[in-house]
C-alpha cells in the first residue's frame, strides 16, 4: 500500500500549468500584435514588398511573367495579387514560435525550432502565394476554393506537423 | 500743469535727444558702407533664372542630347555676390578663369576656358561655351563648371564648394549608328477573349532612335516565328520595305532612316485544340547594325508595351469557359480569422497533449 501511494505521481505538475498559462498568454499577445499590425498595414510596407518581390521572382523562374509594384504582384493580364500583412504568414509564424518557446526544451532546441520553423512556414507561404497566383491567372473559378479550403487547411496542418516534428525529434533530443 | 520754464527745458532735451539719434544713424550708415566696400569678392554660380543685382542668372545646356559630332552650347553665369571687386591677396585687381568640364574636373575633360579680367562688386558675367562632341565617348555626361580654379582671387569666404557647379541637365551623346527599339502588340479580331480558332492581328513597330540610318543589309531585318498553337494566314503588310510570310514565320526586309519607324502587321490564327487557360507567347527579333558597317550584328527582341517589363514577349491567355477572368487586385490572407482561431485551438490542444505525454514519460522513467 505504501509503495503504491509513492508511485502515484501527479499527471500534471504545477510547472506544467505555468507553461500552459504562459503559452496562452503569449498566444494572446501574438494575436493582439498581429491584429495591430494588420490594421496598420503601412508599418509593414517593406516586409510586404519584400515578400511580393521574392514571390514574383519565384513565379518568373517557373516561367511566369510578373512584375512587382510596391506589394502588388501584377500578371501580364488583368490579375494582380496584393501581399498585405495578413498574407505574409506572420500569425502562423508567431503562433509557431510561441509554441516552441513555451514548450520544455533546451535553448539550442528552441533556437533550432524557431529558425527552422520560421523558415519552413515562410517557404510554405511562398508556395501558397505562387500557386494562388497561378490559379488566379489560369483557373480563376478555382481561386476561392484553393485559397479558402485547400491552402488554409494545408497551412494549419503543415504548421502543426512542423511543431510536432520539432517536439518529437529536436526537443526530445535536447531536453533541458 | 507745467511751468513755462519747465516746458522749455523738456523741449530742449527732446531736441537734443533727436539730434543725437540722427547723428548716430548717419554715422552708422557711413561705417556700414565703408565696411562693405572693404570686403573681398565672393564668386559663385547662382541657380538658373535667379534674379541678380545686375540681371538674371543663366545656367543652361542646349540641346541636352546630340548625335556624336554635334555641338552643345553651355551657358554659365558667375556672380560676385560681394560688394568688393575681385582682388588678389595684396589687394590688387585680380583676373580669373571660368573653366567648363564634362564628367571630371581634369584637363582631359576640359570643354573650354573663359578668361575674365575681373568683376566689380555685385557684378556677374554670363558666357556660352561651344562643345564639339566628335571625339566624345557616346553616353550620358555631366557638365561641370569651375570659377577661379587657380585661386587668384582673394575671396570673402575661403571655400571652393560654391566655386564649383554641376549643371542641372545631363547631356546624352548618341553614337553615329542606328539604335533600334521594337514593340509588338496583338488584338483579337472579334474583340472578346481569345478562344480556339480566333484570328489575331499582330502589329510590330520598329523605331530607329539612333543617329545613323539602318540600311537594308544582307539577311532579314526582322523575323518572327509563331509558336506551336498559332499558324500564319499568309497576310502581312509593312509601311515600308517588304514583309513576307514563309510557313509560320514572318520576315521583313528594309531600311529605317534615323528617327524613323516602320510598322509591320501580320495575321495569325489560334489552333482549334488549345486548352482553357493556356498562355500563348510570341516574340519577334529585329536584326540591326550597331556600327553602321552594313552588317546586322545585333538582335533586339520585341517588347510588349502593355507590361512594365522591358523586351518581354507578347502573350495572351485562352479563355474557353464562361467563368470570367479575375480582374483587379486580390489579397489572399494566409489564414482567415476563423482559421486563426482553429489553428490556435489545435496548437493549444497539441501543446497540452505533448506536455502531458512528456510528463508521463518522465514519471515512468
Amino acid at each position: 500500500m505504501t509503495s503504491r501511494s509513492h508511485d502515484k505521481r501527479p499527471l500534471v505538475k504545477r510547472s506544467d500549468l505555468l507553461r500552459i498559462f504562459t503559452f496562452v498568454l503569449l498566444l494572446g499577445a501574438v494575436a493582439a500584435g498581429i491584429t495591430f499590425l494588420t490594421n496598420h498595414d503601412g508599418a509593414m510596407a517593406s516586409f510586404q514588398g519584400g515578400i511580393a518581390t521574392i514571390t514574383s521572382h519565384v513565379i518568373n523562374v517557373f516561367g511566369g511573367r510578373t512584375s512587382v509594384s510596391g506589394n502588388v504582384i501584377q500578371s501580364s493580364g488583368s490579375f494582380a495579387l496584393s501581399v498585405v500583412t495578413a498574407c505574409t504568414g506572420l500569425f502562423t509564424t508567431g503562433v509557431f514560435i510561441v509554441a516552441v518557446l513555451a514548450f520544455p526544451a533546451s535553448f539550442l532546441a528552441k533556437l533550432i525550432g524557431v529558425t527552422l520553423g520560421a523558415a519552413g512556414i515562410f517557404l510554405i507561404n511562398l508556395l501558397r502565394l505562387g500557386s494562388l497566383f497561378y490559379v488566379g491567372v489560369h483557373f480563376p473559378d478555382l481561386f476561392d476554393r484553393m485559397h479558402l479550403l485547400v491552402w488554409q487547411s494545408l497551412v494549419i496542418v503543415l504548421s502543426l506537423f512542423l511543431w510536432l516534428l520539432w517536439v518529437k525529434v529536436v526537443s526530445n533530443a535536447h531536453r533541458p | 500743469m507745467l511751468h513755462r520754464k519747465e516746458r522749455k527745458s523738456t523741449a530742449s532735451w527732446l531736441a537734443f535727444g533727436a539730434s543725437v539719434l540722427v547723428i548716430l544713424v548717419t554715422l552708422s550708415t557711413f561705417v556700414a558702407v565703408a565696411d562693405d566696400c572693404g570686403k573681398n569678392a565672393e564668386l559663385w554660380f547662382p541657380a538658373n533664372g535667379e534674379e541678380l543685382d545686375t540681371g538674371i542668372s543663366v545656367q543652361r545646356v542646349t540641346p541636352s542630347s546630340v548625335c556624336q559630332g554635334g555641338i552643345i552650347e553651355i551657358t554659365v553665369t558667375v556672380d560676385n555676390m560681394s560688394c568688393g571687386p575681385t582682388t588678389d591677396s595684396a589687394g590688387n585687381p585680380a583676373e580669373f578663369d571660368i573653366m567648363v568640364y564634362y564628367d571630371q574636373y581634369d584637363s582631359g575633360h576640359l570643354i573650354g576656358t573663359l578668361h575674365v579680367p575681373g568683376l566689380d562688386g555685385c557684378e556677374h558675367i554670363t558666357h556660352t561655351f561651344q562643345w564639339a562632341t566628335a571625339a566624345i565617348e557616346p553616353g550620358t555626361h555631366t557638365i561641370l563648371a569651375w570659377a577661379d580654379p587657380h585661386n587668384t582671387v582673394e575671396e570673402l569666404y575661403d571655400e571652393t564648394t560654391n566655386n564649383k557647379y554641376t549643371m542641372p541637365t545631363e547631356v546624352i551623346v548618341y553614337p553615329y549608328a542606328p539604335v533600334i527599339e521594337a514593340n509588338k502588340t496583338y488584338s483579337d479580331v472579334n474583340g472578346a477573349d481569345v478562344k480556339p480558332d480566333d484570328t489575331i492581328d499582330y502589329m510590330v513597330v520598329i523605331t530607329n532612335n539612333g543617329c545613323a540610318d539602318q540600311t537594308n543589309n544582307p539577311g532579314h531585318e526582322f523575323s518572327d516565328s509563331l509558336p506551336a498553337s498559332l499558324y500564319a494566314t499568309g497576310a502581312s503588310n509593312a509601311t515600308s520595305g517588304t514583309a513576307t510570310v514563309e510557313g509560320d514565320s514572318i520576315y521583313w526586309d528594309g531600311a529605317i532612316p534615323s528617327g524613323g519607324s516602320v510598322t509591320i502587321t501580320f495575321v495569325a490564327k489560334v489552333d482549334s485544340d488549345v486548352e482553357d487557360g493556356q498562355e500563348i507567347c510570341n516574340q519577334g527579333h529585329v536584326h540591326w547594325d550597331t556600327d553602321a558597317d552594313g552588317t546586322n550584328d545585333a538582335d533586339e527582341p520585341t517588347d510588349d508595351p502593355s507590361t512594365p517589363m522591358d523586351d518581354d514577349p507578347t502573350c495572351f491567355t485562352i479563355r474557353i469557359s464562361d467563368e470570367p477572368a479575375l480582374v483587379g487586385t486580390i489579397d489572399a490572407p494566409t489564414l482567415s480569422q476563423w482559421a486563426q482561431i482553429t489553428m490556435s485551438i489545435l496548437l493549444s490542444a497539441a501543446f497540452v497533449v505533448m506536455l502531458m505525454r512528456r510528463r508521463r514519460e518522465s514519471n515512468a522513467s
